[in-house]
C-alpha cells in the first residue's frame, strides 16, 4: 500500500483490522496519541486529505493513496503553524496530551464552528485545562509574561516543554521505539471474589508469538501496597503482583507476553482458569456487618497493617474531644445529615502503562507513566529482592495524573515480564482497563452532626464516615484520616467527635485522588454549617467568620494527632472570606435564563495542609556549567502540574538570571538523589523548597568565588 | 482501536461479488462504531465502500439515501425550497453525541443498523416515513419502514447476511411542517429523548418518539390534538417498559421529558406559521 504522511510516501501495509492511529505510530508518528481508542477524546486526530478525523476509528487500509497530516507535519517545513503559536501564547495546555489533536481540530474549524467552540470541540477531551486557555488560544489571547533576570518569581512564564508539546514532539510514556519489544496483555478476573484453583497455559503458550504466560506461580510471594508513600507503613501490605485469590472483577489473573499485542490478546483468550467462586461483599455497610464474607482473611494489624481483617475493616479512627452528645442536647440549633459520594475515575488522558528492559549492565530500566518514580523503584527492589542501584525508574512527560499515578499498577508486572523473558516489554492499558482496574476516588457515606448556640458559635461537630476502599487498601487509611481532619480542624469548637472506618469490598480499589478524601467530607461539613446559619438567621459568611481558627488557635480534630507538624505558615482565611463576599456581592452577570430556572449562591470553605504528613523528601542539585548556564536536577515529575516551570522560576530568581539559562533534568532515579513524589502539591512546596535552597547556596558560592 | 482478530477485508465492487456470509463476518460501513469497541467474535470485514452507491438521489417522488451515505454528506445536501421539513436533517445530524469529525465517516445505514435508541438517523428517517430496502443474503430484497425495522435497543429485523441498501424518503414528507425537540443530560450529549412532530396538509399530526424509548414509536392523530388528548395518547400508547434505561437517563425522567417535549411540539405546531 502507499500512503503519504506529512509529505513523505510510505509503502508499508497495515494489518487487516488495524486502525490508522496505531499504523501512524508504528511508522514513527508519536504525535498521534491514544486517549480512548474509541472515537470519543480526539487525542488521535489527524488530517486525512486535509479533513480532521479520529484516527483510532479509521481503518488503516482506507488511507491507501491518501495524504495524512499529523501534528508533526502541520507547520510548513518544520516551522510553526499559527495555531501552534497561538496555543503557545495562550499556554492552551497543561499535560499537553490532548494538544496535538486539539490543535489539528482547531486548525480545521470554519468561522461558524469557531463561534460555537464548545460544540465544535465536543470530540476533543481535555482533562486538565477546563478549556479556558484553549478558548484563549482561539481568541488570540496571550497568557504569558516576560521576566528580567532575577524577576521570574511570580510572573506568568510559559512551560519549558511548550514548543515540543505543540509540535507533538514531547515524548510521553509510550513515545519511544525499542528493538525486540514484547507486548503484555493481562487476563482479568470475571468474578468479584474467587480462589484460583488452576490455570492451564498450554493453549496460550501454543499461540505463535507468545513468549511467556505469568501467573501467581511465577510471582514473588511478598505482599505490598500499590499505594506509594514515603513511609511504607502508611498503607497495608495486602497485594501481590499476581495473587491466587481475586477480589474484584478486573483484577489481574495472568500476564501474557508476546511479539504483538494481537498474539498476547489471543493468548489471554486461550487461558483456561479454574475458579472456586467465593461469596462477595460489594456494599461497604454490609461488608463490615457480622457474617459478611471475609475478603482478606488471615491478615493482621501487626504484620499487614490491616486493622481488623475479620470485619473487613482496613483502617479506622475514633476519638472525641469534650462531650458532643450533651453539647448537642443543649444547643440552640442542631443539624444532622447523611451524604454519600460516588465512585469517580481520574480519567487522565494518558492511560497507565510503561516499558521495561534490562540493559547490558544488568540494570532493570522501567519507564512508566508515574507520579512517583523513586518510590516505585524502592517497591520493585523489595518485591524482586534486587539492590536499588540495579533498578532505574523514570518518566518522561506524563499525560496527566490527578493522584491516579501515585500507585504501582503496571511497573511490577513490567519488571516481572522483563526479568522472565530477558526482553524489553511494554504494557499499555486500554481505557476500559483504566475504569475497571486502576483506582477511583473513595466513595464515602458521611453523617455529620453539628450544633451552635444562639450567637452562631459552634457547640459540637461530629463526623461518622464509612469509606469504601474496594478490594485493596491502597491509600485507605491516609485518605480516611485526611477526610476527617482539616474539614473540622479549620473550625474552633469545644466538642468534636470522629468515627471513621474504611471497609474492604469486592469492588475496584479506590486510591489517591486530588483532594485526598477532603472533597468527600468537606461539603457535608459545610452544608451543616450553612444549615445552622439558616436556622439561626445568621449570614453564612458571618457564621464562618465567628468560628474559623484564628492565628495561633490549635487546629484540632480527634483523636489527637501523633504528629505535631502542622503549623501556620501564613494566615489569610479572614481575608479570603472578605474577598469572596465582596466578589459575590457585585452584580451577577445576566445569563439570560428563563423564569423557571432557580438560581442561588452559596459559600463553603475548607483548609488543606500544604504538605503530606509524616515525611516528604526531595533532593535538588544545581550546577554552574562551563557555558555559564545552570543545570538543575530534580526528582519530581511533570504531568501538567507545571512544576518544571516553577522550578526554573525559583532557581532563576535565586541566581538572578533568566529561566532560559536553567536547564532542567527530572524524574529519573538514574540522576541520583531522592524524591518522594509529585503529590499533595509537594512538587512545588517541598521539591521547590529544595531547589530554592540549592540555588541560593550556589548563588552564595558564586559570590564567594567572585570575591576571592 | 485495532481489531486484532480480523484476518481479512473483503472489498466487493458489485452485488454479485458479495462473499458468501459466514459466522465471524460483519459489514463495514464507516467503521466508527465497529472500530470503537473490541469485536473479538469477528474475523472478516466486508467493506461496502467499493460498491460505490451514489450517496443521495432525488427522484420525482423520493429522496434516496444510500446506506453508505455519510452523515456529513446528508448534512450538506442542497434541499429544494419547498422541503420545509429539511431543517430536520441538520438538527438530527447535530443530535449525534459524536463530533463533526465522526460524521465524515459515520454512515446513515450504519446508524440505522446499529439500532441504538439514540440513533438520530433513525429518528429522522422514521419521522419522514423512510422505507428501508434490504438485500437478503439469498439475492432477494424487501422493503420495510424504518420505524418498523428497528425493534429494540440494538435490535432490528436484519437476518445474518442481510444488507441495508438504501432508505427512501417520500418528498411529500419533506414538504410537511415539522418541529424538532431533543434533550440530553449534558449539553451536546447523547440524546435521552428526541421527538419530531410533523403536520401534513390536512392537519394530521405525526409524532415520532425516539431516544427515550428503546425503539421508534409513531403516534398519529387525524387533527392536532389538545394538550390532554396528546398526553393521554402518549401515556396509553407507550408502555412504561418501552422507556430506555441507561446512564444517559432514567426511564421516569425520559418519560417526563417525552411528555414535555411532545407538548412543546404540539403548541408550536398549533400556531399558524
Ligand atoms: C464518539 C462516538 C459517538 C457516537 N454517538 C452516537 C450517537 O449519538 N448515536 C448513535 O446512534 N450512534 C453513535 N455512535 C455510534 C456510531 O458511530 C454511529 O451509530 C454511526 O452512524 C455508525 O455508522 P458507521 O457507518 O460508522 O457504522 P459501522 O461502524 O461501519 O457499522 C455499525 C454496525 O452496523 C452494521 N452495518 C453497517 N452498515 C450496514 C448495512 N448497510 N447493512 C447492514 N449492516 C450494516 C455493521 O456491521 C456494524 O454492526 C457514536 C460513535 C462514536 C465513536
Ligand atoms: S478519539 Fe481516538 S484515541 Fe480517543
Ligand atoms: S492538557 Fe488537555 S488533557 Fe492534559
Amino acid at each position: 500500500m502507499s500512503i503519504e504522511i506529512n509529505g513523505r510516501t510510505f509503502a508499508e501495509t497495515p494489518g487487516p483490522g488495524q486502525c490508522l492511529r496505531t499504523f501512524l505510530r508504528e511508522l514513527g508518528h508519536f504525535g498521534v496519541k491514544k486517549g480512548c481508542d474509541a472515537g470519543d477524546c480526539g487525542a488521535c486526530t489527524v488530517l486525512l486529505d486535509g479533513e480532521p478525523v479520529h484516527s483510532c476509528v479509521i481503518p488503516a487500509f482506507r488511507a491507501e493513496g491518501r495524504a495524512v497530516t499529523t501534528i508533526e507535519g502541520l507547520g510548513s517545513e518544520g516551522g510553526t503553524h499559527p495555531l501552534q503559536q497561538a496555543f503557545l501564547d495562550a499556554q492552551g495546555f497543561q499535560c499537553g496530551f490532548c494538544t496535538a489533536g486539539m490543535i489539528l481540530t482547531c486548525a480545521s474549524l470554519n468561522q461558524a464552528q469557531r463561534q460555537e467552540l464548545g460544540v465544535a470541540l465536543k470530540g476533543n477531551i481535555c482533562r486538565c485545562t477546563g478549556y479556558r486557555s484553549i478558548q484563549d488560544a482561539m481568541d488570540g489571547k496571550s497568557n504569558i509574561e516576560d521576566a528580567a533576570a532575577g524577576g521570574a518569581f511570580g510572573r506568568s512564564l510559559p512551560a519549558p516543554a511548550g514548543p515540543l508539546v505543540v509540535r507533538g514532539a514531547a515524548p510521553y510514556t509510550f513515545d519511544i521505539a525499542l528493538d525486540r519489544l514484547l507486548h503484555i496483555k493481562l487476563l482479568r478476573s470475571p468474578h468479584p471474589h474467587a480462589r484460583i484453583i488452576g490455570i492451564d497455559k498450554a493453549a496460550a503458550l501454543a499461540v505463535p508469538g507468545v513468549h511467556a504466560v505469568l501467573t501467581h506461580e511465577d510471582a514473588p510471594k511478598i505482599l505490598f501496597s500499590t499505594a506509594r508513600h514515603e513511609k511504607d507503613w502508611m498503607d497495608p501490605d495486602d497485594t501481590r503482583v499476581l495473587d491466587d485469590t481475586v477480589r474484584f472483577i478486573g483484577q489481574k489473573v495472568a500476564a501474557v507476553v508476546a511479539e504483538t499485542e494481537a498474539a498476547a490478546e489471543e493468548g489471554c483468550r486461550r487461558l483456561k482458569v479454574d475458579y472456586d467462586i467465593l461469596p462477595a461483599a460489594t456494599d461497604p455497610a454490609l461488608a463490615i456487618a457480622p457474617g459478611a464474607p471475609v475478603i482478606h482473611g488471615g491478615k493482621t494489624a501487626e504484620i499487614h497493617r490491616v486493622s481488623d481483617a475479620a470485619r473487613n475493616v482496613v483502617a479506622e479512627k475514633h476519638g472525641e474531644f469534650g462531650d458532643v452528645a450533651s453539647a448537642l442536647a443543649s444547643s440552640a440549633a442542631i443539624y444532622e445529615g447523611t451524604f454519600t459520594t460516588q465512585r469517580v475515575q481520574h480519567a487522565a488522558l494518558e492511560t497507565h502503562g510503561g516499558l521495561a528492559w534490562i540493559d547490558a549492565g544488568g540494570l532493570l530500566n522501567v519507564r512508566s507513566s508515574t507520579q512517583v518514580p523513586f518510590l516505585i523503584r524502592r517497591s520493585l527492589a523489595q518485591i524482586f529482592d534486587r539492590p536499588l542501584d540495579q533498578i532505574r525508574v523514570f518518566c518522561d512527560r506524563v499525560g496527566g495524573g490527578f493522584g491516579g499515578k501515585q500507585e504501582m499498577f503496571v511497573e511490577d508486572i513490567l519488571a516481572l515480564a522483563a526479568i522472565a523473558t530477558g526482553r524489553p516489554v511494554k504494557l499499555e492499558f486500554t481505557r476500559e482497563e483504566q475504569f475497571i482496574a486502576t483506582s477511583t476516588r473513595h466513595p464515602m457515606r458521611v453523617t455529620v452532626k453539628a450544633g451552635a448556640d444562639k450567637q452562631g458559635m459552634l457547640t459540637a461537630l461530629q463526623l461518622d464516615v464509612l469509606s469504601d476502599t474496594g478490594a485493596y487498601g491502597n491509600h485507605a487509611g491516609p485518605v480516611l484520616f485526611h477526610a476527617v481532619s482539616e474539614c473540622i480542624s479549620v473550625y474552633n469548637c469545644p466538642n468534636k467527635k470522629v468515627d471513621a472506618v474504611a471497609a474492604y469490598t469486592n469492588t475496584v480499589p479506590a486510591g489517591a485522588f486530588r483532594g485526598y478524601g477532603l472533597p468527600q467530607t468537606l461539603f457535608a461539613v459545610e452544608a451543616a454549617i450553612d444549615e445552622l446559619a439558616r436556622q439561626l438567621g445568621i449570614d453564612p459568611f458571618e457564621i464562618r467568620r465567628r468560628n474559623i481558627v484564628k492565628p495561633g488557635d490549635a487546629m484540632l480534630s480527634p483523636p489527637p494527632s501523633q504528629y505535631h507538624d502542622v503549623f501556620y505558615g501564613s494566615y489569610g482565611l479572614d481575608q479570603c472570606l472578605d474577598l469572596v463576599e465582596r466578589a459575590m456581592s457585585t452584580a451577577r452577570p445576566d445569563y439570560g435564563l428563563s423564569d423557571d430556572w432557580l438560581v442561588g449562591d452559596g459559600v463553603a470553605l475548607t483548609m488543606i495542609d500544604t504538605v503530606p504528613p509524616a515525611g516528604h523528601l526531595s533532593d535538588s542539585t544545581i550546577t554552574l556549567r562551563d557555558d555559564g548556564g545552570f543545570e538543575l536536577t530534580v526528582g519530581t515529575a511533570e504531568f501538567g502540574n507545571g512544576t518544571s516551570t516553577v522550578h526554573r522560576q525559583i532557581a532563576a530568581t535565586a541566581l538572578a538570571t533568566t529561566v532560559d539559562r536553567i536547564s532542567l533534568r527530572q524524574s529519573d532515579t538514574a540522576l541520583g538523589g531522592h524524591d518522594t513524589g509529585a503529590y499533595g502539591s509537594a512538587g512545588t512546596f517541598v521539591a521547590g523548597r529544595a531547589t530554592q535552597a540549592a540555588a541560593e547556596q550556589l548563588a552564595d558560592g558564586i559570590k564567594l568565588w567572585l570575591r576571592s | 482501536m485495532d481489531l486484532n482478530t480480523i484476518r481479512e477485508i473483503a472489498r466487493p465492487h458489485t452485488r454479485a461479488q458479495l462473499p458468501v456470509w459466514t459466522a465471524g463476518d460483519a459489514w463495514l460501513a464507516g467503521g466508527t462504531w465497529l472500530f470503537s469497541e473490541p469485536q473479538v467474535h469477528l474475523n472478516r470485514l466486508i467493506d461496502l465502500t467499493d460498491l460505490k452507491w451514489p450517496a443521495l438521489i432525488v427522484s420525482d417522488n423520493h429522496l434516496r439515501i444510500a446506506a453508505t451515505c455519510t452523515v456529513a454528506q446528508l448534512d450538506a445536501l442542497a434541499c429544494a425550497p419547498d422541503w420545509i421539513a429539511a431543517p430536520l436533517i441538520g438538527q438530527c445530524c447535530r443530535a449525534f453525541l459524536a463530533s463533526f469529525k465522526i460524521w465524515k465517516t459515520a454512515t446513515v445505514g450504519g446508524n440505522i443498523c446499529m439500532s441504538l435508541p439514540a440513533g438520530p438517523m433513525i429518528s429522522l428517517a422514521s419521522a419522514l416515513d423512510g422505507v428501508c430496502t434490504i438485500w437478503r443474503a439469498d439475492g432477494s430484497e424487501y422493503q420495510i419502514p424504518v420505524a418498523d425495522f428497528v425493534v429494540g435497543n440494538r435490535r432490528n429485523l436484519l437476518a445474518s447476511g442481510d444488507l441495508l441498501r438504501q432508505i427512501d424518503i417520500p418528498l411529500t414528507a419533506l414538504r410537511r411542517r415539522s418541529v424538532f425537540r431533543q434533550i440530553s443530560l449534558t449539553p451536546v450529549g447523547r440524546s435521552a429523548a428526541l421527538l419530531i412532530g410533523t403536520l401534513d396538509g390536512d392537519g394530521a399530526l405525526s409524532l415520532t418518539v425516539t431516544a427515550s424509548t428503546v425503539r421508534p414509536i409513531k403516534l398519529s392523530f387525524a387533527d392536532l390534538p389538545g394538550r390532554e388528548a396528546l398526553r393521554s395518547a402518549i401515556l396509553q400508547q407507550i408502555p412504561e417498559a418501552v422507556y430506555h434505561a441507561d446512564v444517559h437517563g432514567r426511564p421516569m425522567w425520559r418519560r417526563h421529558m417525552t411528555l414535555r417535549l411532545a407538548e412543546e411540539i404540539r403548541s408550536e405546531l398549533a400556531i399558524d406559521p
